[in-house]
């Protein structure tokens, strides 16, 4: 009877610990050493980790240093993601097109292309070409460069261990001449091991 | 003995929270069955909704989930498909991300049955989960209000998790069988006390080889090795899919070299002339000759095996107590089916016949082969433990109650028993059990005709470009279905 008291007290004990436990919810920073590290998804710190390299990249190669005083215009193109898991690659690439604007070297177009990112200003730009019986200025809309990139993904494993590597590739396309003025990419790769028993 | 009083509180416990797997007010999966069968599926569709909310929480959410997509699917209920395939996929992310075991559930099942995990997703849903989703946005590509980069996006997700998750499911299947093996040998040396007394370990490997289990499992066994085709994990339709879309729809050099490899890797599967037609136009494809006029028409037919139960008696080797009955899954495979279809141009010339990609109950033979070393241990183990518990409790009811303390004993623990004796026969039931496919160059007045069975439909192809038909056949009683996109 002594042991049954026992387990009762002991099933108690967990439920309390276990059943009452707050989740403890806090702020963290997001390039901290607190950040949760998946190996089946791209996590906050590696699109921080890309785009903060990538930026770098871009800026130190000078091929934004144009001659005029005027900012120059990015186009943004094709982002492919050829990785398994479904996201928004915005996640990339907004954060590259804030840092290059606060640099006053680049200014984003959003109203071009099929798919504009502002469909109100573009809609607005052609209604006003409209009313005044003017035509759009196909080639004040053109972008001096335009941003293309692969997302691409690969994985190992084995027995448990596991290892993933993340590439993010990056081009810069002069519009004028068509040719690829700057390319890079960064592979971030995460490994883990998969537990195969546990509670 | 208070581990025995404690099994007693649990036979209570697990029997008063049975459930009957009736969800909602009056359906049962047989119902949806029953509607999808009789081609009916909008009634399939509204009584799976229905079962699917009441799964979800359950053990059973992720089986019903499959079913409900692929049913809403049919029944041209994209929105719900999307979101039924959607919040499958995020529960199989959910499993895949927790520990393969879990020792709270599997202890649990020890007591119980199988069927009272988690159904987790078998390898082969995983893999058609994200090879109908690709199917399913293709499907859509030719929907103006839908954004095509985004659509080309997903369905490049969907193919590689599809191709992923065939490499995981070797890796997986090595793990299971090796824990399966781990589980016997452990149970080899365990200790058992009968009577107070240490007796000799229960052997699960000696209970597998015993003759009158081999002799009732053989033939069962023998049939789905007859059926087994394919080697490992793969999947033939999700490589003909990946082919088809990447040498069709690249972008990049690297896309037509994919597209290329896949059907190197499909005709080394399987061996029909389109095949041996699609390889060559991928070698020309990749060597930048573009091909556009053609049609593609993809048969879906019949129904992937389905799981049954069958009894089987095990050694317990105990005297009193000699054998004791446990319930397996068998695989029962559906016949009743359309094995091609025909298509011919409008003035009927050009008949041509639907050739196999991918034969479903090879696929499904070779996982249930696979995984029947991990279900015969984890049932022997169940069965042997309640058994030899019961026998126990039994003893001990005698000694303390006499005659009528052995019988209250045995009708409690018996009753236990015969409803917790259960197999786990869960599957993904709408699958089909073969896809073949015809290969044509589009008609010049983009008209053909079907024909399944004694059944013909005119099509009218209504776009440009790479055209693609799905049609799907339930079985041989039943009218055909199809849906049209383009590449």
């Amino acid at each position: 009877m002594k042991s049954i008291t026992l387990f009762a007290l002991f099933s108690l004990l967990l439920f309390f610990i276990f059943g009452c436990a707050s989740t403890n919810a806090r702020y963290i920073d997001p390039n901290g050493k607190d950040t949760i590290i998946s190996l089946n998804k791209i996590n906050i710190q590696d699109w921080e980790m890309a785009s903060n390299q990538l930026v770098d990249s871009l800026l130190s190669s000078n091929v934004l240093n144009g001659s005029s005083e005027e900012p120059l215009v990015l186009g943004i193109s094709r982002i492919s993601n050829r990785t398994t898991q479904h996201v928004d690659t915005d996640m990339l690439i907004k954060k590259i097109r804030i840092s290059l604007n606060e640099t006053g070297k680049v200014e984003t177009t959003t109203t071009i292309g099929s798919t504009a990112e502002d469909p109100l200003a573009k809609s607005n730009r052609e209604y006003q070409a409209y009313i005044n019986n003017e035509t759009v200025d196909v080639l004040s809309t053109l972008p001096d460069y335009t941003l293309s990139g692969k997302l691409l993904e690969d994985t190992a494993r084995a027995g448990s261990d596991r290892q993933v590597t993340y590439t993010f590739q990056m081009t810069l396309t002069s519009v004028d001449s068509g040719r690829a003025v700057w390319e890079d990419e960064v592979s971030i790769t995460k490994a883990g091991k998969k537990s195969t028993v546990g509670w | 003995m208070h581990k025995y009083i404690l099994f007693i509180l649990l036979i209570f416990y697990s029997i008063g929270c049975q459930s009957t797997r009736n969800y909602g007010p009056s359906y049962t999966i047989n119902d949806v069955q029953s509607a999808w069968n009789a081609g009916n599926y909008e009634l399939a569709a509204s009584y799976i909704n229905n079962i699917s909310l009441y799964a979800n929480g359950t053990n059973d959410e992720l089986v019903r989930k499959l079913d409900q997509a692929l049913i809403l699917f049919e029944a041209n209920d994209l929105a719900g498909c999307d979101k039924a395939f959607t919040e499958a996929d995020k529960l199989i992310e959910e499993y895949d991300a927790q520990a393969k075991i879990k020792l709270s559930n599997e202890a649990g099942a020890l007591l119980t049955n199988q069927s009272r995990l988690p159904y987790r997703g078998r390898s082969y849903d995983k893999i058609m989960l994200s090879t109908y989703k690709a199917l399913y946005f293709m499907n859509l590509l030719n929907n103006n209000e839908m954004d095509s980069q985004a659509l080309k996006d997903k369905i490049i997700v969907e193919l590689n998790r599809s191709y992923q998750r065939q490499k995981d499911a070797v890796a997986d299947n090595q793990k299971r069988i090796q824990k399966a093996s781990e589980d016997r040998y452990n149970r080899k040396y365990d200790s058992i006390f009968y009577n107070g007394q240490k007796v000799d370990p229960y052997d699960t490997d000696k209970a597998i080889k015993d003759y009158s289990f081999t002799n009732a499992t053989q033939g069962f066994l023998d049939t789905i090795d007859n059926n087994i085709v394919y080697k490992d994990y793969v999947n033939p339709f999700s490589v003909f899919l990946e082919g088809l879309y990447f040498i069709h729809n690249p972008e990049s050099a690297s896309d037509k070299e994919r597209g290329l490899k896949a059907f190197e890797r499909l005709s080394g599967m399987v061996n029909n002339e389109y095949i041996i037609q699609d390889l060559e136009m991928a070698k020309e494809i990749a060597s930048y000759k573009n091909q556009s006029n053609l049609t593609y028409v993809i048969f879906a037919s019949g129904s992937a095996p389905h799981r049954e139960e069958i009894k089987i008696d095990i050694p317990l080797y105990i005297k009193e107590l000699p054998y004791t009955g446990a319930a397996f899954p068998k695989l029962r495979y559906n016949e009743n089916y359309h094995k091609t279809l025909s298509v011919f141009e409008s003035d009927r010339s050009n008949s041509l016949k639907s050739k196999l990609i991918c034969d479903f109950d090879a696929i499904v033979s070779l996982d249930f082969k696979n995984e029947w070393p991990v279900v015969v241990t984890k049932t022997i183990l169940s069965s042997t433990t309640k058994a030899i518990a019961a026998k126990k409790i039994h003893d001990y009811a005698e000694e303390k109650g006499g005659t009528w303390g052995l019988i209250g004993a045995q009708i409690l623990t018996s009753s236990y028993q015969a409803s917790m004796n259960k197999a786990d026969t869960r599957f993904w039931t709408t699958l089909p059990k073969e896809f073949s496919y015809v290969r044509m160059k589009t008609p010049v007045n983009r008209e053909l005709i079907i024909r399944v069975g004694y059944e013909e439909k005119t099509i009218n192809l209504e776009q440009e470009g790479i055209n693609i038909i799905y049609v799907r056949s339930i079985n041989n009683l039943l009218p055909f279905t199809y849906k049209q996109f383009s590449f």
